[in-house]
């Protein structure tokens, strides 16, 4: 066991991990510690711990969570990570939190750095949900859980369509597709962002077939017109085809939102993958420029005192 | 280079003070370069090192070992020494003998031919194959041959670095198709990984190799022979791997290697691209900023700022430097050599009689009483595991 | 001046047409004398190019693209509105240029208002014209950044308005959306409560039926009605409506306001040494990708692939690790 930290206290049991509380002793910083049961895997290093250690080494940035240290104790991998109270599902859940809209923008200012940040490293999260959002004491939003990234695939390489939590799954995905690209992180980030506005989940579907469901009564079939090949998936038969939402219908269903915040979240929740904005796009949104401004992240009252 | 890299290449991802909150932070928020991206990369804060810094590490991991060898040689003969002959203790000095830095880069370089050979043989992705070099290579980076067997590396790095690169076997199936053992194979796993200090990306040469042959077809556009250059890609492409092999990995960037191998596929197109692309007259060809640089006004500096900027950017390449730098790395490159098999056992043999001293005991016991000898046959044999 | 301006202040004192007999008629006035004279007299009298005030007694030479509608109604005040808008062009600074200041702003508005005291009533108006041009020649980076804040702020403004006109008007619809469900509901719970109480037994508490039904009604909280609850949260607590905002996060946004938005922070390459140039590529490889539907129906662009190769052989180039690590 390293003497550098103290673990104090348990605050999560994953599949593959469980996290603690801790002090870092030389300067008295809180620290979280992810320390993962390798031990219980036959064949070696689990992949997923691979994955968050290789890719958290690579990135150094405001908004994704930082990697203290690593250290091996008894067998197991200890991450040492910075300690991150809160995560955007538990602010959308505590009804006793009021957060408005510039509110939100800062968020999502603070998540697309992020994953800009990501994918200009070639990396793909595939995991992204308020509850990989992580928050700072100061308020400053952190990608987290790196188990399921990877690099850009080279061309020839054939991914798993298996990725993303369902809520927060692009219709790539639903459809079982091999070559998905950064796409599949953003259309994650537009469910988010409607999520936060609606502050309840967007598209909730209750098993894999319910999400196609529930994702195309939302935000319409996708057809061959606007998604060319999208029907050459073999999972793209016997749907039910339901119409694109009109302007006014997301007008009402988003109340609050301008007109740029539809827009940024229509760009977002874009069907045909090649169409959907990319991070920059995101970034250079109107929607950022308009009023109000993003909210300074330390003003944004989300921890009780 | 600023101070700030500086600063973070021999730590963790620090915790930085966070932007937003932190006025003062925002303003000297620096901006990130591509080549800042790289210098960010475990490959460069953790990986690269100057020539004669690499060579401190190889000499002080020697050092170390070669002390725990002598300590181990000495309590062997002092524990044994009612029982030890005059001549047994005469022959131990003589034969087990610690490796030298030398030797040991010599015996590593051998290891990492074999395990390009294996994983290749396994038909592993190029990608795998460069990772698997090397993980084995920046292990002997942390360790002595004489403290690890070589050989009980080999599969070990290859396993991981097929489950680091997305490629995965189980462990079973890989035993199988390698002819090893499990155990084996998972043995040394977290040893390795932690001799690597946890960092498993690497930026291999192959995608700059892609993106340069595009870039020349725009640069030379109408002036190269598609065909041709399809051609010197291939042979690129090989040739990078042997270059993995060699310590250039430790002081260039992966564009500089791949364009110091393509300078010795065709010394003068390179140079006709690099001066087209870099050179003085025809700058504009090079450096005229993306379209999206113009379409965002609100990231870029005042005006007068943005100019000095762009002379003082890093962005600006030096044709002359560029070519001086990919020719110290084509010549190093050149300079490697693999030693033979022979000379591998040999070295192997050492190393051996080091950690085993015993056997040279039963071996000379058996060589008086059997007149008849031939020593060579007796020796270990390199690609079998004996154990005592 | 005074002589026509007595006349009739709805008759050209040029051409006499009076506006109660053409009511299109409109007086435009030149800064230069401010006399009125009607769009009809300007077009004939200085089409052909500069010509003299048709005032009696007035030797103004004036340009026909000089001339302006009047907004106000005396020309007096036209007159001293346009000096000021002039003055104020140049000496645009805010308190914020003054750190806050106020004693110093207040210092500089007083200058202001004598320059334009004295043009208004010419005096000194040489010496005055000088002094604006001269700060006018010594301040022009200052002005123009001002200038351009000036419009962010209407622009932002503007766009304030809007908003808020929007959400006025999604709250009409609303409130109109919940009058009318109500009016159902009230309906459906008169009917209700006549069918239960024909269905049911006799023995039945009539009372507890009527408070049943209305409960349930109750209950039925629409979702207008929520939707409406969420804007008028957002009326209170949103930094849109500086009105009932602490002055603290005031201060702060129009601090940050002042500050340009950098939506990347620094992390990207301005000046990246390539440009994707995918029509002049020939590579078999991806070329063949982009026919494949499995690829093209997933996402793959082959111009990301080609960046992505292209970022990757620049990225580090200018690493020179034998120096930098040195």
């Amino acid at each position: 066991m390293s003497m550098e930290y103290s673990k104090e206290k348990k605050v999560g049991e994953g599949t593959y991990a469980v996290v603690y509380l801790g002090t870092q002793h030389a300067t008295s910083k809180r620290i979280a510690v992810k320390e993962i049961k390798t031990s219980e895997f036959k064949d070696g290093l689990d992949m997923s711990a691979i994955r968050e250690v290789k890719y958290l080494q690579e990135l150094i940035h405001p908004n994704v969570i930082s990697l203290i240290d690593i250290f091996m104790a008894y067998d197991n991998l200890n991450l040492v990570l910075e300690f991150l109270p809160s995560d955007l599902e538990v602010v959308i859940k505590d009804s006793s939190v009021i957060f408005n809209a510039a509110d939100i923008k800062s968020w999502m200012l603070m998540t697309l750095r992020g994953i800009h940040h990501v994918h200009r490293n070639f990396i793909l999260h595939r995991d992204l949900k308020p509850n990989n959002l992580l928050i700072s004491p100061d308020g400053i939003i952190k990608l987290a859980d790196f188990g399921l990234a990877r690099a850009v695939p080279g061309p020839r390489e054939i991914l798993t369509s298996n990725v993303v939590t369902r809520w927060y799954r692009a219709p790539e995905l639903l459809f079982g597709a091999k070559h998905y690209t950064y796409a599949v992180d953003i259309w994650s980030v537009g469910v988010i962002f409607a999520e936060l506005m609606l502050r309840i989940p967007y598209l909730p579907g209750k098993d894999d077939v319910d999400q196609m469901e529930v994702t195309f009564r939302a935000l319409g079939t996708p057809t061959d017109r606007e998604w060319p090949d999208v029907s050459t998936f073999p999972t793209y038969n016997k749907l039910q085809v339901y119409p694109p939402p009109s302007r006014d219908e997301l007008r009402k269903r988003f109340i609050a939102a301008t007109e740029n915040a539809l827009d940024f979240m229509c760009g977002m929740l874009e069907m045909n993958p090649t169409k959907r904005w990319n991070a920059i796009e995101c970034l250079q949104s109107d929607y950022f420029k308009e009023l109000p401004p993003p909210s300074d992240p330390a003003d944004i009252k989300i921890f009780h005192d | 280079m600023s101070a700030e890299v500086e600063d973070s290449s021999n730590i963790l991802p620090s915790e930085k003070p966070a932007v937003d909150s932190n006025k003062e932070e925002k303003k000297v928020q620096k901006r990130i370069t591509d080549d800042d991206l790289y210098r960010h990369s475990s490959q460069y804060r953790f990986w690269s090192f100057t020539v004669d810094g690499l060579k401190e590490k190889r000499t002080e991991i020697n050092e170390n070992a070669t002390a725990k060898v002598k300590e181990a040689l000495v309590k062997f003969v002092d524990t044994k020494k009612d029982i030890l002959s005059e001549r047994e203790l005469q022959t131990i000095q003589s034969k087990a003998t610690p490796l030298t830095a030398d030797e040991e880069l010599k015996l590593v370089g051998f290891y990492a031919k074999k395990v390009q050979v294996i994983a290749q043989h396994l038909n592993l992705p190029t990608e795998v194959v460069a990772t698997s070099i090397t993980f084995f290579k920046r292990f002997y980076l942390e360790n002595s041959v004489m403290e690890y067997d070589p050989k009980d590396m080999v599969h070990t790095t290859i396993f991981l670095a097929c489950k680091s690169e997305n490629y995965f076997i189980s462990v079973d199936s890989f035993a199988n198709k390698a002819k090893s053992k499990k155990e084996e194979i998972l043995k040394y796993e977290f040893k390795l990984l932690e001799s690597l200090k946890f960092t498993l990306l690497n930026h291999h040469p192959y995608k700059p190799l892609h993106g340069f042959f595009l870039d020349i077809q725009h640069v030379l556009h109408g002036k190269v022979d598609l065909n041709y250059m399809g051609k010197i890609y291939d042979k690129s492409k090989r040739k990078i791997t042997d270059a993995l092999l060699t310590d250039v990995v430790y002081h260039f960037s992966p564009p500089q290697i791949t364009l110091a191998v393509f300078l010795n596929e065709d010394e003068q197109l390179i140079r006709k691209y690099l001066e087209l692309k870099f050179g003085e007259q025809t700058n504009e060809i090079g450096t005229t900023p993306t379209p999206e640089a113009s379409k965002e006004p609100t990231d870029s500096k005042k005006p007068d700022e943005k100019k000095e900027d762009k002379s003082l950017s890093q962005s600006k390449i030096n044709v002359d430097k560029l070519l001086e730098t990919i020719i110290s790395c084509k010549e190093m490159i050149e300079s490697f050599e693999t030693i033979s098999t022979q000379d591998a056992k040999l070295i192997y043999a050492k190393n051996y009689y080091c950690k085993n001293p015993n056997v040279i005991v039963q071996k000379l016991k058996r060589k008086l009483e059997q007149i008849s000898q031939d020593d060579s046959s007796n020796e270990p044999r390199i690609d079998k595991k004996q154990s005592t | 001046m005074d002589e026509y301006e007595e006349e009739n202040k709805d008759m050209c004192p040029i051409c006499k047409t009076d506006r109660y007999l053409s009511p299109d008629l409109k007086f435009l006035v030149n800064p230069e004398c401010y006399h009125k004279i009607c769009e009809s007299c300007v077009d004939r009298i200085f089409s052909l190019g500069p010509a003299q005030c048709p005032y009696k007694g007035c030797d103004k030479i004036l340009r026909k693209n000089k001339f302006k509608t009047q907004i106000f109604d005396d020309v007096n005040v036209e007159k001293e509105v346009d000096i000021r808008k002039r003055v104020f062009n140049v000496f645009n600074k805010t308190i914020d240029d003054f750190n806050g200041d106020s004693k110093a702003f207040n210092r500089y508005l007083e200058d202001i208002e004598d320059m334009v005291y004295n043009l208004d009533h010419g005096i000194d108006v040489q010496k005055t014209e000088e002094k604006l041009r001269t700060y006018e020649e010594l301040n022009k980076q200052l002005i123009q950044s001002n200038m351009e804040r000036n419009r962010k702020d209407i622009e932002s403004f503007n766009q304030q308005q809007q908003f808020e006109k929007d959400i006025r008007l999604k709250k009409r619809l609303l409130e109109r959306q919940i009058a009318e469900e109500e009016r159902q509901n009230k309906e459906w719970a008169k009917k209700e409560i006549v069918n239960r109480l024909t269905m049911s037994n006799p023995s039945i508490d009539t009372d507890e039926v009527i408070d049943s039904v209305r409960n349930t009604v109750k209950l039925k909280k629409s979702s207008a009605r929520r939707k409406l609850d969420e804007l008028n949260r957002i009326k209170l607590n949103d930094p849109f409506f500086g009105n009932n905002m602490d002055p603290h996060s005031k201060q702060a946004m129009l601090k940050r306001k002042l500050e340009p938005f950098t939506p990347f922070n620094g992390d990207r390459d301005l000046d990246q040494r390539f440009t994707v140039e995918q029509d002049q590529y020939e590579d078999p490889f991806i070329q063949d990708l982009e026919t494949k539907k499995e690829f093209t129906a997933s996402g793959f662009r082959a111009d990301y692939t080609y960046e992505r190769l292209l970022t990757e052989a620049f990225m580090g180039l200018g690493c020179v690790i034998s120096e930098e690590l040195a």
